[in-house]
């Protein structure tokens, strides 16, 4: 006699079975527009995609991911990358098996390795000795209990308390990193040329290699609802291009009855932000 | 095959070190373990960050918690001048309930910038907020997003069919409330500031900021009396779980 438990498992695996058809897909020798399009779509930016409703879970982090998270906001301190390029060009830009197939703070280290690599910070020989060395060291694949032993040695730690919403901030227990970030824009800062108020819309510019565009505002209308910063392009920071013109950004808002034809409340809206040369006028 | 996720196979809970022998056996190291300790180690030997930088982030990172975006909320409701600098002035309103946004490094973290806005709920419009292009969180003030925020399900359709996403976490949302989506796909980072719910009047800032939960600041769930935790919802618990400091290791309240 199964549990309840395990009579809910068959029960979802069998849910979740789809048919497929498959299709070979080795170098056709040519692709319509459409597919083009589809195929070039970043593949981070879901927003509208249908999907079935999901069971919301909370999931507690393991250690390994809260540290993937440190280590790579650490590179970022020390101008190894700024985010921009994180998480589009190294976590996010790996075609969709990967994108799907690893957990979500997985996708975070595969592309810092890959940073490392790509920028020579270390040869490709020198991360795979290092992985074959940890796993050694490690013994994959004996039983262990707890944690990862490290050669990394961390030193004391002392506790800081910024988060109970009661105590001040503790200035000076931290690392100097400088007067400013590594990522800090140094070009001019071009006007803005919209105000509050302003109907603008979305260019419809090529999604190739990267975007922070959502593919679902693209042509459409809206309001400025606000004027928040000046700073690089997307397509510029990803780069590393920090030199580049530094551009007004705003608070776009949409009627979502004009972003999905079939929406059926009037009032409902939804706002996103955009750089300067996203937006052009609306008549 | 074991099931290393069962419920209650383990529980754990604040400090207890590297004293984990309840939890369940792992029969083989994360390849994503694995080569993070690489990048570590190799970074560090490079001398491109050092210990000390992971250590002193870390810390930084395990006093992360919503308790100091409830507070902002809270003392929102009772002193009209605070709320008023919530909207001006969200940096300097953050510092007032202990959070400084230019920390750890001075410049803030590489993920979250320093761009805060605090979004207000009236009687006839409600906030939600998703980053459909990744993950961006305030995480200075309300700690880390929750998983399914950063998931692809809420992702995809709580632009598209808020009403419906909304009321499967249990919210719904009249029709004649206008419902305003805010997709995070920038540098300004979001967070609601809800309607204060009937029944509190009288109440403490304290009192107020035990029913101001994540999810009302996320816009998925409305504050009231009686409700200080989020959910119920499933629990996926970690097979080796954050072992450091004061990271909450139970459904955030």
């Amino acid at each position: 006699m199964p549990s309840p438990k395990e009579t809910r498992r068959i029960y979802d695996a069998g849910s979740h079975l789809m048919p497929a058809i498959h299709q070979a897909q080795d170098w056709p020798y040519e692709v319509p527009h459409t597919l083009y399009e589809a195929y070039i779509w970043p593949t981070h930016d879901v927003g509208g995609q249908p999907y079935a409703p999901q069971i919301f879970e909370e999931k507690e982090d393991e250690e390994w991911e809260n540290n993937v998270y440190i280590t790579c906001e650490v590179l970022g301190f020390r101008g190894m990358w700024n985010a921009e390029e994180r998480r589009r060009r190294y976590a996010n830009d790996i075609g969709l098996t990967l994108y799907y197939g690893f957990p979500y703070n997985a996708r975070w280290i595969w592309g810092a390795a890959k940073m490392l690599v790509d920028k020579n910070y270390v040869s490709l020989l020198e991360l795979q000795g290092k992985i074959a060395e940890i796993r050694e060291r490690l013994g994959v694949n004996s039983n262990r209990r707890g944690h990862a032993p490290s050669n990394i040695n961390h030193g004391d730690t002392t506790k800081i308390h910024t988060g109970t919403g009661k105590s001040p901030s503790s200035p000076g227990k931290y690392i100097d990193y400088g007067p400013t970030p590594p990522w800090e824009p140094t070009g001019e800062v071009q006007p803005a040329r919209f105000k509050v108020g302003d109907r603008v819309r979305v260019k419809d510019l090529p999604a190739i290699f990267y975007t922070r565009t959502q593919m679902y505002v693209r042509n459409m209308t809206g309001t400025i609802a606000a004027l928040t910063y000046p700073d690089l392009v997307p397509a510029d920071e990803a780069w590393d291009r920090y030199d580049a013109p530094q551009e007004q950004y705003y608070i776009v808002r949409f009627q979502q009855k004009d972003l999905w034809a079939e929406y059926p409340f009037e009032n409902d809206t939804l706002q996103s932000e955009y750089p300067d040369m996203w937006l052009e006028a609306a008549d | 095959m074991a099931d290393k996720h069962k419920d209650g196979d383990h529980h754990h809970s604040g400090d207890h070190g590297h004293d984990h022998a309840a939890a369940p056996m792992v029969d083989e190291i994360s390849d994503f373990e694995i080569l993070e300790l690489a990048v570590r180690e190799l970074a560090i030997e490079k001398g491109l960050f050092t210990a000390e930088d992971h250590r002193a982030f870390s810390e930084w990172n395990d006093a992360r918690s919503p308790a100091a975006g409830s507070r902002m909320v809270a003392r929102a409701w009772t002193d009209p001048a605070y709320k008023a600098r919530v909207f001006d002035d969200p940096l300097n309103a953050s510092k007032e309930v202990g959070v400084d946004w230019s920390e750890p490094s001075g410049f803030g973290t590489t993920s979250d910038y320093m761009h805060l806005t605090v979004l207000e709920d009236t009687p006839t419009l409600h906030h939600v907020i998703v980053c459909t292009l990744c993950s961006c969180y305030p995480r200075p003030i309300l700690g880390h997003s929750p998983y399914w925020y950063r998931a692809p399900n809420y992702r995809r359709r709580i632009v598209r069919w808020p009403r419906e996403v909304l009321a499967e976490f249990g919210l719904i949302v009249p029709p004649e409330v206008e419902l305003r989506v805010e997709d995070s796909n920038a540098k300004s980072r979001f967070m609601v500031l809800p309607v204060r719910p009937e029944g509190t009047e009288g109440w403490t800032e304290d009192q107020l900021a035990e029913i101001v939960t994540r999810d009302t600041m996320i816009g998925i769930a409305m504050p009231k009396p009686g409700r200080t935790t989020d959910g119920p919802r499933p629990i996926h618990r970690a097979s080796r779980p954050v072992h450091s400091g004061g990271r909450p290791t139970e459904a955030p309240k």
